[in-house]
C-alpha cells in the first residue's frame, strides 16, 4: 500500500469513527468520496440511471444504519459497495418486467446513453438487453469497473467460479450479436 | 497498448473485438461528469439520513421549553423529598406519643438474656435427672 493509499485509508478511518459516534457530516464526507464508485457499481447491476441513483441512495441509507455494525479496520469502500450492489439487485428484482419504450427512453437522456446516434453502441445496448441480468452485471463490473471475479462473486453473492463462466458467456453472446451487426454495416 | 482490466491474464478467449465492446460499454456505462450531479445527489442521499436519523424527545420542544421542564422536574424532586422527610417526623412523634420516649423504654441486654438461658438450663436439666 502507497503512502498516499495509507494516507486515504486513515482519513476513511477516522470519518468511519466519527460517523459511528453520531457526527452526520462525517456520513457527508463518506459519502462524498464514495457516491462515484458505488453509483458505478449499482449501474452495472440495473438498467436505468434513475434505478442506479435509487439503489445508490438505498444503500447508503441501509449502511447508516449498519454503521454501529461495522468494523472500523476494515474496508469501508468493500462492504458498501456490497450493500449498494444488494440494494441494486433488490430494485432489479422488484422491477423485473420494463417495457421496451421505457428503456429506450431513458437511454436517450444525457447521462445514460452519450452516443446513442452510434450504431455499435445502439446495438450494444439491444445486445446487453439480450443478456441475463447476472451476465450483464458481471461483464460491466469485470470490464468496465474492473473489479475481480472473485469480488463480482462477493457482491452479487455468487460463487467466484460462476463470474467467471458468466463472464465468459457474457463475451461470446455480445461478440456474436456485433459480429452479426459488422456484417449488416 | 492493450489495457487489461480486472483479473482478465487468465481470460484467453479475450480478442481484439473485446477491447471494441469494453470501450463501448465504458461510453455506455460512463458515470455523470458534472460535479453539480455529485452534489445533488449527496444532498439527496443526506436528506434521507436526516429523516432516518431518530430524533431525541425533547428535541421536538424548542429550548426554553426543555429548560422549563428541567427546572419543573427537579422542583418536584426537592418537594417529593421534603415531603417524605417531614412525614417520617410526624409519624415518629406520633409514635412517641403512644408509647412514650425512647429513653424511658426497658432495655433488653444480651448479658440478661444469657443469665435467664442459664437458669432455664439448670432448670431443665436440674428435671432431667431428678425424676
Amino acid at each position: 500500500m502507497s503512502e498516499a493509499e495509507r494516507a486515504v485509508r486513515e482519513r476513511e478511518h477516522l470519518l468511519v469513527v466519527a460517523a459511528q459516534s453520531g457526527e452526520t457530516e462525517a456520513f457527508a464526507s463518506l459519502v462524498r468520496l464514495h457516491q462515484r464508485r458505488a453509483y458505478a457499481v449499482a449501474r452495472s447491476i440495473v438498467l436505468t440511471h434513475e434505478d442506479a441513483e435509487d439503489a445508490v441512495q438505498e444503500g447508503f441509507l441501509h449502511a447508516y444504519r449498519a454503521l454501529h455494525r461495522f468494523l472500523p479496520d476494515q474496508a469501508f469502500g468493500a462492504w458498501l459497495h456490497r450493500i449498494v450492489a444488494n440494494a441494486a439487485l433488490d430494485i432489479t428484482r422488484r422491477r423485473k418486467v420494463r417495457d421496451a419504450d421505457s428503456l429506450t427512453d431513458t437511454l436517450a437522456s444525457p447521462f445514460r446513453d452519450p452516443g446513442e446516434s452510434d450504431e455499435l453502441r445502439r446495438r450494444l445496448t439491444s445486445a446487453l438487453d439480450l443478456l441475463g441480468e447476472r451476465q450483464r452485471s458481471v461483464i460491466v463490473l469485470h470490464d468496465v469497473q474492473g473489479y475481480k471475479h472473485a469480488e463480482i462473486g462477493r457482491m452479487l453473492g455468487i460463487p467466484e467460479g460462476t463470474a467467471r463462466s458468466d463472464l465468459h458467456h457474457a463475451r461470446a453472446r455480445l461478440r456474436q450479436a456485433l459480429g452479426a451487426i459488422r456484417s449488416q454495416l | 497498448m492493450k489495457i487489461v482490466r480486472g483479473d482478465d491474464r487468465d481470460m484467453p478467449d479475450r480478442d481484439m473485438r473485446d477491447e471494441e465492446i469494453t470501450a463501448a460499454l465504458r461510453e455506455l456505462y460512463a458515470t455523470p461528469a458534472d460535479d453539480s450531479y455529485w452534489t445533488t445527489l449527496e444532498r439527496r442521499i443526506m436528506q434521507a439520513v436526516g429523516v432516518e436519523r431518530p430524533r431525541e424527545w425533547w428535541s421536538h420542544f424548542p429550548g426554553w421549553v426543555r429548560l422549563g421542564v428541567s427546572a419543573a422536574a427537579a422542583a418536584a424532586l426537592v418537594a417529593a423529598l421534603a415531603s417524605w422527610h417531614t412525614r417520617d417526623s410526624q409519624q415518629r412523634m406520633a409514635a412517641d406519643r403512644l408509647i412514650g420516649p425512647a429513653s424511658e423504654m426497658p432495655l433488653l441486654t444480651e448479658s440478661d438474656r444469657g443469665e435467664r438461658n442459664k437458669e432455664r438450663e439448670a432448670t431443665l436439666r436440674y428435671l432431667i435427672t431428678h425424676d
